[in-house]
């Protein structure tokens, strides 16, 4: 049944994929009370582009995130940021990964609250560094001492040069020494894309990283996202059940079910709506009710429970993989609120 | 907003177990240290050669004057450190912990600012720690301070060459025969042999001792500072006084005061002497003669031994060991030491009091570190998620940890330093007395270091379950 793999990264052998899992199976719980979050996934994140993973709650989509950033572990199959392949690592190797090659964005609780909004920002790089400091390391300068030879000294002026550049594009040049409780949830999560690409990472995970905004305050998160991908060549994945948020990315991975059921390029929001709506109602009710400024809300989507199929031949290569289970708000996410 | 509530009624209870147990360690460290004290007192003064009276123990209303003094002062000092507790906490942990960030990087400036969220907390936590350390350092010192007075007034006010005394201390016990001091007299080494004996009685109603001597003798191995009256005619109801007591008692050359002895007998004696210095002589000292009704046992403690000029300390010494060599026979500053070694008989129970309070501060810091890990689950899941490894994590915890025994091992130290000066002080009432006040650095080094690992050994648990927490925890929005 599960044999549509229709994007399967190995058959495009000449785009370079920042992150990828293939045949990715996650299982939540044990025997008796097992949930199948992911169920045979192959997909590769291309480098240098914003993707977007849409689907219901329940769907997937974080674990997907979660595996595939090294956070979580698959049950089977393999997940890869570049050419390692996380499941070879321990959990140190994994620790260190995710320090040096990935960036994070989470819908809420970014920041560390005990240290200053510049330190938040280059917390990743001052965990890789010995010795020195908070907010020293490679970071926003503060007057350290010089220890290393000339070719380590001209990276970190490098680097210097990034963190102040994104610290520009973000907007927190007033904030730098406010603790993050100062700042509004708006700004924190600012604060949280920049130190999601502070690193230079091969790939920026977005985890509903506007599940929290309001619409205005969500728009300059989504914004800055797609500056990074466009702007400065940096990878974005995101996660996100806002057809809005959505139509920032480049292209939009449907997922149900713990399967991808359809993708979408270029996409808009009344396109990613539109192909919203033909999915399963009763997937769609477990979305929630947050309205999204100006859209219908996915609970309001009349229901239609006959199908239980894509009707969208055109999306086609997904179909075989639609969503059969009776119940989908089973799935793990469905218990979150 | 459940959750939140609920979490803060966790902390809540938490916080009041913790305030109960941190009262109940105090408590428990004040009566420990309260009956150490009288154990140790009772065991510290005969060692070290000081009257202590061997009848009932009285308790008289100026004896509990100076501790009640004393008492008010620790009391208020403890009020103190409980009032200015989080405020000193904050800052200490800010001094203490700035090398940290130099040393140990991020995690160190992590570990440190965890210990500054809440300075009432980790004031609260570090009280059970800062108790325990000062009643120890109290004692150390004033250890140390007795020692130093020991030595300062043997040096001071013993002229004998050689002290020959009992090699087992205390009260009743084996004591010197009366015929040693003058049997060494005669030897041909020595100019002047003085034995002095212990008796006890009862002056206006109050226990007091007595030394039993030759009051010529001792007068010339003894400084006894200025003398009023004389010394050479006490016969058998004469007695010479310290002037500091004979203030007390309003006693003047010429009055007569009524002794009461054990066997029940009392007698007048007239005051023929007062005397200035009374260190090693005691401050009533009548004559031998006036002794012998009321003996138990006629047996000296201590004779002091003057060579002849030209005799070597070592030639000397050795003709008396030679001629009664069980005794311990012990040059000047021999007999200082062994004076003040039963100061250190007090050790093994002070170091015990410290493991006892140690334990007890491990476990407070131990639970307050595990609650607080409980309640940082997502920071310590983001801190995990963006980079931080199991080792770095685990460090933090433990740093936090260190930072807080840190900060009680300090502030106990400064308090029992404090306690113990002002004890010293508080003693050191009379002018012919006056009572050294001394740092035992040696002992002071082992309590912080103590302190320390304490600290160092209640981080492990928290850190290791901090280390096990899943990353996805914090990571999963609700």
């Amino acid at each position: 049944m599960n044999t549509a793999t229709p994007h399967r990264p190995s058959g495009a052998p000449h785009v370079p994929y920042a992150a990828r899992v293939e045949a990715a199976v996650k299982v939540h719980g044990t025997s008796g009370t097992a949930v199948t979050a992911l169920d045979g996934v192959s997909v590769g994140f291309p480098a240098g582009r914003f993707t977007a993973i849409m689907g219901p709650s329940g769907s997937g989509k974080s674990t997907l995130m979660h595996c595939a950033a090294g956070l979580d572990t698959l049950t089977s199959g393999s997940a890869y940021i570049g050419d390692t392949d996380l499941g070879s690592l321990d959990d140190r190797r994994l620790t260190l990964l995710r320090r040096d090659r990935v960036g994070f964005v989470f819908q809420a609780f970014n920041l560390v609250p005990t240290l200053t909004v510049a330190e938040n920002i280059t917390l990743p790089m001052d965990l890789a560094g010995h010795g020195s400091g908070l907010g020293r390391g490679r970071g926003l300068g503060r007057g350290r001492k010089d220890r290393h030879g000339r070719q380590d000294r001209r990276a970190r002026q490098e680097q210097l040069e990034w963190t102040e550049a994104l610290i520009d594009v973000v907007g927190l040049q007033d904030r730098l020494h406010h603790r993050p409780a100062e700042l509004s949830g708006g700004q924190q999560q600012r604060v949280a894309v920049a130190r999601a690409f502070a690193g230079r990472p091969d790939v920026v995970f977005a985890d509903e990283p506007t599940g929290n905004l309001d619409s205005r305050s969500g728009e300059e998160v989504l914004g800055l996202l797609g500056r990074a991908v466009r702007g400065m060549g940096r990878t974005v994945v995101m996660a996100t059940h806002d057809p809005v948020a959505a139509a920032h990315a480049d292209e939009v991975l449907f997922l149900a079910d713990g399967r991808l059921t359809d993708r979408m390029a270029a996409p808009t929001a009344d396109k990613v709506l539109d192909r919203l709506k033909a999915f399963d109602a009763r997937a769609a009710e477990g979305v929630g009710p947050r309205a999204v400024s100006g859209t219908a809300s996915f609970a309001r989507v009349a229901p239609d429970t006959t199908t239980g199929t894509v009707p969208d031949a055109a999306a086609g290569s997904a179909s075989g993989a639609a969503p059969a289970r009776p119940a989908p708000d089973t799935a793990p996410e469905g218990a979150k609120p | 907003m459940r959750a939140l509530g609920a979490s803060r009624k966790q902390v809540t209870a938490a916080t009041l177990t913790e305030a109960g147990a941190v009262a109940v360690v105090a408590s428990a460290a004040g009566l420990a240290g309260g009956i150490g004290v009288a154990v140790g007192l009772q065991a510290l003064f005969p060692a070290i050669g000081f009257p202590f009276p061997e009848g009932d123990l009285v308790v008289s209303g100026t004896s509990l004057l100076l501790p009640l003094a004393v008492g008010a002062g620790a009391v208020l000092a403890l009020v103190a450190f409980v009032v200015l507790g989080p405020v000193a906490s904050a800052r200490a942990v800010r001094i203490i912990g700035g090398p940290l960030d130099r040393l140990r990087g991020v995690t160190g400036s992590l570990a440190r600012r965890n210990a500054l969220r809440s300075p009432k907390r980790t004031a609260a936590t570090a009280s059970a720690l800062m108790i325990g350390v000062a009643v120890v350092s109290l004692f150390t010192v004033f250890g140390a301070s007795l020692k130093a007075t020991m030595d300062q007034t043997v040096e001071r006010s013993f002229a004998g060459d050689v002290a020959v005394s009992t090699p087992s201390f205390g009260a009743g016990g084996s004591g010197l025969s009366p015929c040693l001091a003058p049997a060494l007299a005669e030897r041909p080494e020595v100019a002047t042999a003085v034995g002095l004996g212990r008796g006890v009685a009862e002056v206006d109603g109050e226990g007091r001792a007595l030394t039993v001597t030759d009051p010529v003798a001792l007068a010339e191995a003894f400084d006894l500072g200025t003398v009023e009256g004389t010394l050479d005619g006490l016969g058998d109801d004469g007695i010479a006084i310290t002037r500091g007591e004979a203030a007390e008692q309003h006693l003047k050359v010429g009055d007569r005061t009524e002794l009461a002895f054990t066997d029940g007998k009392k007698d007048a004696f007239t005051v023929r002497a007062l005397y200035g210095r009374s260190e090693l002589a005691g401050d009533y000292v009548i004559t031998r003669d006036a002794w012998a009704p009321h003996r138990v046992q006629d047996s000296d403690t201590l004779v002091s031994v003057t060579f002849e000029d030209g005799v070597g300390a070592a030639d000397g010494k050795a003709a008396v060991a030679e001629a009664y060599g069980d005794p311990e026979v012990q040059t000047r500053d021999e007999y200082a030491q062994s004076s003040a070694g039963g100061i250190d008989m007090m050790l093994p129970l002070v170091y015990a009091l410290l493991a006892l309070a140690v334990l007890i501060a491990l476990l407070g810091i131990a639970n307050t570190l595990t609650l607080a890990v409980h309640e940082r689950t997502r920071e310590l899941g983001l801190l995990r998620a963006v980079g931080q490894t199991r080792g770095q994590l685990r460090a933090m915890v433990r740093w936090e940890s260190v930072l807080v025994a840190a900060f009680g091992t300090a502030g106990g130290l400064a308090l029992g330093g404090f306690l113990g000066w002002v004890l010293v002080k508080a003693s050191d009432g009379a002018p012919d007395t006056a009572f050294a006040f001394a740092l035992p650095p040696a002992q002071l080094v082992v309590v912080t270091l103590v302190g320390l690992t304490a600290g160092a050994l209640a981080g492990l648990r928290p850190a290791r379950h901090a280390a096990r927490l899943d990353v996805l925890r914090a990571v999963a929005a609700d």
